[in-house]
């Protein structure tokens, strides 16, 4: 089973201490707004916090001021990046000197978007929309967390991906399984005592939720072992159909038109 | 006196990966310079850009020269535009898969002259990879713009493929410094083995991910990248060791 250990003596500050929020612009850069809460994590005064923005080859720094006077600078823009792209962040609070030792830091913080209804739900797939040829879905499996991208060129795909009945039943149950599978099946990752901010974490979370109760699967290689992990994967997906009335739903849109 | 650049359509695109598909097949036949100006297969740009059928003896001199041409038009325009990557790697077809051996041309995988936008692929991309290192690191990294245009090294495989390496121009610097050879104008021999030999530039990856998690790379030159290095690349280090 995999444990995460820190043996960089880095501290971790917890996602409900970062807000970043990101106000698309439809002519011109998009830029964000970011608040930082870093009381009663012991780090020096002195200490340069910074947050990094990125996706695939784009990545801009931004200084934050010191732990004891945070700052946002004036250019919070994310230049040439589409007003829909999914940009991460990272946040770095760095010993103060030459060589800088990172002493706190917190990453792949998925931003909240102004222009899509605030949540306190934590949201586990983050979305992409890029270019992707003749295909209307992919899910990004390799990417920490798992991505799911959707046709950029196809309109109005973002409220199809969010409403559709269709959509729903076709796409979703089938994300579900696959990432589960990276998880349970490749990765073996089973800890429920990890860090609360891990990805796995909270999909494991996720995927007892839709159970109803706390269970999960063994650990370990085997074939049985892998066995009873698909099973207990199918039984995750079948709550998750079940849950969001996905077969219903496809159903009665499919008898709608009779 | 140049051509007006123009962008391939579907139609264009899935011709033009039909003769990929034929010369992997063996069929040796003219590549389908016809269709960068057939408006079934090709369209023009909404701004007119000219670009002339220059000789670029390696990646930093077509990475410059279309970081020129294209650059004014911003990386929204221009970096995930397959259409017009397509059209242009076909305009250069010739030295992007230069007949070898008995006018035999093997163009290795479609994503090499049809822009692929999923990450992995993305860098692999004949043109589209040197752009944008140069865009990001302009002519500080030979090491990974040294070779001639058909070439993707080892170093661009290793190296470019890492989002958080490329778009750190300390880490990216450090990697110059160890592995390219100013006065050969090319890469160091012997960095580029595919095993875990110290100093190597696999090495050189493991080590760097790991550093990454106590250092603040980001805000290093390559300098001070290297200097964080263990004993192992040494060697490598040469003139630049440091204190």
């Amino acid at each position: 089973m995999i444990r995460k250990f820190n043996y960089t003596g880095r501290k971790r500050i917890p996602r409900s201490r970062i807000t970043i929020n990101l106000v698309p612009v439809q002519r011109g850069p998009s830029y964000f707004e970011a608040s930082i809460d870093l009381t009663g994590i012991d780090l020096p005064k002195r200490a340069e916090i910074f947050i990094e923005a990125y996706r695939r080859w784009f990545f801009k720094r931004f200084h934050f001021g010191t732990v004891d006077r945070i700052q946002q600078p004036e250019d919070r823009y994310l230049e040439d990046q589409d007003p829909r792209a999914l940009i991460m962040f990272r946040v770095k609070v760095v010993e103060p000197g030459a060589r800088g030792r990172i002493l706190a830091g917190a990453d792949r913080i998925v931003p909240h978007r102004t222009d899509e209804k605030p949540s306190d739900k934590v949201s586990i797939l983050p979305v992409d929309f890029v270019d992707l040829g003749r295909c209307l879905w992919r899910l990004d499996l390799e990417s920490d967390p798992p991505i799911l991208q959707l046709n950029s060129t196809v309109e109005e795909i973002k409220d199809v991906a969010r409403s559709d009945p269709n959509f729903m039943a076709l796409v979703y149950p089938e994300v579900v399984r696959q990432v589960l599978s990276r998880i349970v099946v490749e990765e073996d990752y089973l800890d429920f005592e990890a860090d609360v901010d891990d990805w796995q974490t909270q999909w494991l979370t996720f995927a007892t939720n839709m159970l109803g109760y706390r269970h999960l699967p063994p650990s370990g290689d085997s074939e049985p072992v892998r066995q009873e992990k698909f099973r207990w994967i199918d039984d995750v997906v079948e709550a998750f159909c079940s849950t969001y009335k996905t077969l219903d739903k496809f159903v009665q849109i499919r008898h709608a038109g009779d | 006196m140049g051509d007006v650049v123009r962008v391939l359509n579907e139609e264009g695109i899935r011709r033009f990966q039909g003769y990929l598909g034929d010369l992997r097949q063996g069929v040796q036949v003219d590549p389908p310079w016809d269709i960068l100006t057939d408006t079934w297969c090709s369209a023009r740009l909404q701004r007119q850009v000219v670009i002339d059928k220059l000789v670029f003896k390696r990646k930093l001199e077509a990475a410059r020269y279309l970081e020129g041409v294209l650059g004014p038009f911003g990386s929204r325009a221009v970096d995930q535009h397959v259409g017009l990557w397509t059209w242009i790697t076909l305009y250069y077809f010739d030295q992007l898969c230069p007949p070898a051996a008995r006018g035999m041309r093997r163009p290795g995988a479609d994503y090499r002259f049809i822009l692929d936008l999923d990450f992995r692929r993305y860098y692999r991309h004949l043109l589209v990879g040197p752009y944008t290192i140069f865009k990001i690191h302009k002519e500080k990294v030979p090491l990974l713009l040294h070779a001639p245009l058909q070439l993707v090294t080892k170093f661009n495989e290793e190296l470019g493929s890492r989002q958080g390496f490329i778009t750190n121009r300390g880490v990216m610097e450090a990697a110059n410094y160890l592995y390219f050879d100013p006065k050969k104008g090319k890469a160091k021999s012997g960095a580029a083995v595919t095993t875990r030999k110290p100093g190597t530039l696999i090495r050189f990856v493991d080590v760097i991910q790991q550093l990454d998690l106590t250092y603040d790379l980001h805000s290093m030159t390559g300098r001070e990248v290297v200097s964080l290095l263990p004993p192992e690349f040494d060697e490598w280090r040469g003139q630049y060791t440091l204190t």
